[in-house]
C-alpha cells in the first residue's frame, strides 16, 4: 500500500541514476559492445550469481527470524559500544545544516543502491569476468559474515540509546523513507555497519578496477565514503559499527580475491555448458 | 485464509511460538554468563536498567540515562540494557530477570488491578503479577480487604494501601500520561477523543461515509505476529484482540455493557449469566461450556495434566476474583465470586474462548516436539494468527510487521440487537497499519490513508506545520510510567536502598522535560486520584520520597550520606561497595 509508492519512487530514480553513470562510465561504445554479447558475460557469472542470489535469500529468511534466535544466543551491547565509543555521533550531529541533512538522506538510500548495483554492470561490460565474480563473491561474503554478527550481537544505533544527543535525522527528515528501510533493517543490527562493508567492498573493487575505469573510481570513492559518513551523520550507526564495517568490506574483497583464483576454475561453468548456455 | 497465511504460519510457530519456551529455558545460565563477561567480577554496586530503544518510545530511555547518570554520580555503576517489547516483556515479566527497568504498566485505573500487581504471592507467576516479587503482608490484607469491603471501609482500605505502597516502595510510579493522537477529521466525525483503551472506543467511533472501511495506525508490531489473546509477550491492552474475542461484558466508558452476556444477576456473592445466542467465526454455536472452559483454562491452562497449575498471567487479576463457574444449562451460567459484586464484576469482561479450538493446546509447548519447557503451555504461545473468535470482525489478512486486515463478521448480534444501536454503523473493514514513525503516521492521516493513530504519537511535533486536514487529541490514559525493582535480587531487596535510588529521580523536573506533553506526576499507582489520600498527592516534591536535589541537580553528599545512613559502604574512590 503505503511502500508501493515509496518504492517506485525510489526504483524510478536510481534506474535513471544508473543510466546517467553507465553513459559517463561505460560510455556508449562500452554499453553498445555489452549489449550485443549480453549473453555469454552473464553466463560465465551464473556460479557466482547463484551463490549471491541463494546469500539474498537466506538474509530474507533471516531476516524474519534472526531476532528472535539472537535475542536467545546473542548479546545486547549496546551500552557497552557507547561507554567505549563516547559521544562521537552526538558531536558528529552539531555540525549538522539541514542541506548536509538532504544530501545525507538522499545519499544513504539512492546513493547506497546505485553504489551497489552500478559496479555490477561496469564489471559485466568487460570482456574477463574476473571483476565480476570477485565483486558477488565479496558480496556474498559481506551478507553471510555480517549475519553470523547479528546472530552474536545485539545492538541498537545511537538514536535509540541516547535520544537527547542523537536524532534520527533521516527518520524526521523523510519519515517516509522508514517504510522502505524496515523492510531490509532491524534496529537490532546496528554492528557491523553493512551499508559501511558494502560501499567499501565497492571502493576497494573501485580502485582495483581504477586503470580500467577511472571515472568510476572518482565517482565511487567520494560517494562511498558520503554513504559511510551518511550513517552516523544520521543517528543510524555508531563509528565502532562502521570501523567494523570498513574492516569486514576490506576482509571481503581479499577473501573474494583469494576465493576466485584458488576456485575460480573448478566453480566455473563447464566449457560444454557454457557454449550451450551462451548460444554458441 | 490466504495461502500467504498459511505458508509463513506453519514455520513462524516452530520459531516464535516456541521463543519464549527456549528463552524461558535458557535464561537462567545465559543471564549468569553475560553477568560475568559484563561485570567481570567486581566488587563495586552496580545496577541495570532495563527499557525499550527510543524508537519504540523515548519517554523510558530519557528516564533511565538520567537514573544511571545520577546512580554513577553517587558510586553506583550503572547499565543500560536496551530490550525490544518483546524481549523486555519476556525478560522482565516472564523471567523476572532485571534489576530495574523503566515502563509503562498497560493500565492502572481501578484499585483491584493492584491486587494482581503486588500480593505477594503472585511474585512467582509470569505477566504483571506481582513482576517486583514484593513480599509485604500488610500490603497483601489491605489488599484482600479491599475485595470484599465496600463504601468507606474500602476507601480507607486503599487509601493506606497506597500509603503502605508509597512508603515500602516496591515501584516508583511516574505519571499517567496524557496521550496525543492525530484523527483526520473529514473522514472521522465522532468518538475520536476517547482512549481507546478498550476496542469498545474503536467500535464506537462515527465515520463520515461509513461503507469506507476505518483505517489506524499502531506503532507496535505485536499484533502482526500473534493474535493470541493469552501472550504475554506480544500483547499490551489487547485491543486488536478485543474486536476478534469478546467476554460477558465489555468495558465501554466508565461502565461494564452486557456483551456475549444478555443479563447478569447478582445474589449476594453468585452470579448468573444467561447468554446471549452467538455463534463462532466458524459458525458452532457458543455455550455455557465455552464460558466454563475458559475460566478453566484461564485458572489452568495445561487442564490440570501439569504438576502444578500454569495460570495465563493475562486477566490473572480478574480470574482470582472468582471461585467457581458452573454450567446450568446450554445457555446460563453460574459464577461465584471471591469478591464483592462491585469488584467482582470485572471478572465478566475476560475473553471467552472456544473449547473446540483451545482444549487442544493445554500442552506443553516445544520446538517441533523437541526443547519441551514444562512450565508453559501451547495456549500461552501458540501465535493464533487464524483466530476463531465470537467478536464482530474477524482476521481477512495478516502481513507480518506490517498489516492486520480486518473484516465484518455476517449476522454478528451487535449488528441485530436494538441495545447496539449507539455503535451502528460499524465499519465493514478495519485495517490496523504498524507506522514506523510519527511523521508517516502523520503524512498517512494528511493523505486520508488512515483515520486515526491509534498507537499514540510519542515523539515531538511540530504543530505549526501541521496539515490542515489533521487534528490533534490529547486524552488522559490510565497506562502508568514507573520504575520497577526486582526485589528478588539484593540489595533491592532492602526497602531503604530502593527509597534512595528513588530519590535519585527529580520526578517533578522529568515530567516536564523528557515528555513531549508536560505530565502530572504521582505518588500513586492509580490513574484515579479519588482514592488517593491527601498525604500522598505530588504537590511541587514526591511526598514519601523527595528528590535529594533541586531542578533535576542531583546533590551528590546527601544521596551519599543517604546510602552510608542506610548501612552501605563506600570506598576511597567513591565507589559504593556491593553489599555482602
Amino acid at each position: 500500500m503505503m511502500l508501493d509508492s515509496i518504492l517506485l519512487r525510489v526504483l524510478a530514480i536510481v534506474l535513471g541514476l544508473l543510466a546517467l553513470t553507465a553513459l559517463v562510465v561505460i560510455g556508449p561504445a562500452g554499453l553498445h559492445r555489452m549489449a550485443t554479447s549480453v549473453r555469454p558475460r552473464v553466463v560465465a557469472v551464473i556460479p557466482e550469481v547463484t551463490l549471491l542470489v541463494g546469500v539474498l535469500w537466506l538474509n530474507r529468511f533471516a531476516r524474519q527470524y534472526s531476532p528472535d534466535v539472537a535475542w536467545i544466543i546473542g548479546f545486547e551491547v549496546t551500552d557497552a559500544i557507547y561507554r567505549l565509543e563516547g559521544n562521537f555521533v552526538g558531536w558528529l550531529q552539531t555540525l549538522a545544516i539541514p542541506e548536509l541533512t538532504v544530501y545525507f538522506s538522499r545519499v544513504y538510500v539512492y546513493g547506497y543502491v546505485v553504489l551497489l548495483v552500478f559496479p555490477v554492470l561496469a564489471y559485466l561490460a568487460l570482456d574477463y569476468p574476473r571483476p565480476l565474480r570477485t565483486l558477488l563473491v565479496a558480496y556474498s561474503l559481506n551478507y553471510v559474515i555480517g549475519l553470523v554478527f547479528y546472530l552474536l550481537i545485539i545492538a541498537y544505533g545511537p538514536r535509540n540509546l541516547v535520544p537527547d544527543l542523537v536524532d534520527p535525522l533521516l527518520y524526521t527528515a523523510f519519515p517516509e523513507y522508514q517504510t522502505l528501510t524496515r523492510q531490509v533493517n532491524r534496529s537490532i543490527n546496528v554492528f557491523p555497519s553493512l551499508h559501511t562493508s558494502l560501499s567499501v567492498t565497492v571502493m576497494f573493487m573501485a580502485w582495483r578496477t581504477r586503470e580500467t575505469y577511472p571515472r568510476w573510481a572518482a565517482i565511487a570513492l567520494p560517494l562511498g565514503a558520503s554513504v559511510v559518513i551518511s550513517t552516523m551523520y544520521l543517528g543510524i550507526h555508531w563509528a565502532i559499527d562502521v570501523i567494523a564495517g570498513i574492516i569486514l568490506g576490506v576482509v571481503a574483497v581479499y577473501l573474494a580475491v583469494a576465493i576466485v583464483t584458488r576456485f575460480g576454475e573448478q566453480t566455473a561453468l563447464p566449457e560444454g555448458l557454457f557454449d550451450r548456455l551462451a548460444g554458441h | 485464509m490466504t495461502a500467504a497465511l498459511d505458508a509463513s504460519t506453519v514455520s513462524r510457530r516452530t520459531l516464535i511460538a516456541s521463543a519464549t519456551a527456549a528463552s524461558v529455558a535458557t535464561a537462567g545460565c545465559l543471564r549468569e554468563l553475560r553477568s560475568v563477561l559484563t561485570t567481570g567480577g567486581s566488587e563495586q554496586l552496580s545496577l541495570s536498567i532495563a527499557v525499550i530503544p527510543a524508537s519504540n518510545d523515548p519517554v523510558p530511555i530519557r528516564i533511565a540515562n538520567r537514573l544511571r547518570d545520577n546512580l554513577e554520580a553517587i558510586g553506583i555503576g550503572a547499565s543500560i540494557e536496551l530490550r525490544s517489547a518483546r524481549p523486555f516483556r519476556v525478560d522482565v515479566l516472564y523471567n523476572h530477570d532485571f534489576d530495574l527497568a523503566i515502563t509503562t504498566h498497560p493500565q492502572l485505573s481501578r484499585p483491584d488491578a493492584l491486587y494482581s500487581l503486588l500480593h505477594s504471592t503472585l511474585g512467582p507467576e509470569r505477566g504483571w503479577q506481582n513482576p517486583y516479587g514484593w513480599d509485604d503482608l500488610t500490603a497483601d490484607e489491605l489488599l484482600e480487604t479491599q475485595r470484599t469491603a465496600t463504601g468507606t471501609e474500602r476507601e480507607e482500605a486503599i487509601g493506606e494501601l497506597l500509603t503502605r505502597v508509597a512508603e515500602a516502595h516496591p515501584l516508583t510510579p511516574l505519571w499517567f500520561p496524557i496521550r496525543r493522537r492525530a484523527v483526520n477529521t473529514d473522514q472521522l466525525t465522532g468518538g475520536y477523543d476517547a482512549s481507546f483503551e478498550t476496542p469498545h472506543d474503536l467500535l464506537a467511533l462515527e465515520q463520515a461515509d461509513p461503507d469506507q472501511p476505518l483505517s489506524v495506525s499502531i506503532s507496535a508490531i505485536g499484533p502482526t505476529q500473534s493474535l493470541n489473546p493469552l501472550s504475554v509477550e506480544h500483547r499490551d491492552r489487547g485491543v486488536v484482540t478485543g474486536l476478534l474475542y469478546e467476554g460477558l461484558l465489555r468495558r465501554a466508558d466508565d461502565e461494564l455493557r452486557p456483551w456475549l452476556a444478555e443479563e447478569v444477576s447478582w445474589m449476594g456473592d453468585t452470579a448468573e449469566v444467561t447468554l446471549r445466542s452467538a455463534q463462532w467465526h466458524d459458525g458452532i454455536e457458543i455455550t455455557a461450556d465455552d464460558v466454563a472452559f475458559t475460566y478453566d483454562l484461564l485458572a489452568d491452562t495445561s487442564l490440570g495434566s501439569a504438576e502444578a497449575p500454569i495460570p495465563a498471567p493475562r486477566f490473572r487479576g480478574r480470574r482470582s476474583l472468582i471461585d467457581e463457574v458452573t454450567g446450568l444449562d446450554e445457555h446460563t451460567i453460574e459464577l461465584t465470586a471471591d469478591a464483592s459484586p462491585a469488584v467482582a464484576e470485572q471478572a465478566l469482561t475476560v475473553p471467552i474462548l472456544p473449547e473446540h479450538v483451545w482444549h487442544d493446546r493445554t500442552d506443553f509447548a516445544s520446538v517441533e516436539g523437541y526443547l519441551e519447557e514444562e512450565t508453559i503451555t501451547e495456549a500461552l504461545v501458540v501465535d493464533n494468527l487464524d483466530p476463531i473468535g465470537s467478536g464482530p470482525y474477524t482476521v481477512e489478512e495478516v502481513t507480518d510487521r506490517e498489516i492486520v486486515e480486518l473484516t465484518r463478521v455476517e449476522d454478528h448480534f451487535v449488528d441485530e440487537a436494538d441495545e447496539f444501536d449507539d455503535l451502528h454503523p460499524l465499519p465493514p473493514r478495519i485495517g490496523i497499519t504498524v507506522s514506523p514513525n510519527d511523521g508517516t503516521s502523520l503524512e498517512w492521516v494528511a493523505d486520508g490513508a488512515v483515520d486515526l493513530t491509534l498507537g499514540p504519537l510519542l515523539s515531538e511535533i511540530e504543530t505549526e506545520d501541521l496539515d490542515e486536514s489533521i487534528t490533534l487529541v490529547e486524552t488522559p490514559s490510565t497506562a502508568c510510567y514507573h520504575v520497577m525493582y526486582n526485589t528478588r535480587r539484593p540489595p533491592l531487596s532492602n526497602t531503604n536502598v530502593r527509597r534512595v535510588i528513588a530519590q535519585l529521580l527529580d520526578i517533578g523536573y522529568l515530567a516536564e522535560e523528557v515528555t513531549t506533553i508536560e505530565q502530572s506526576p504521582t505518588a500513586a499507582p492509580l490513574s484515579d486520584t479519588v482514592w488517593v489520600p491527601e498525604e500522598l498527592a505530588f504537590e511541587e516534591v514526591h511526598p514519601v520520597v523527595p528528590f535529594l536535589g533541586s531542578s533535576n541537580e542531583l546533590d551528590v553528599d546527601a544521596a551519599q550520606d543517604a546510602l552510608t545512613d542506610i548501612g552501605l559502604q563506600i570506598d576511597d574512590e567513591g565507589r559504593v561497595i556491593q553489599p555482602g
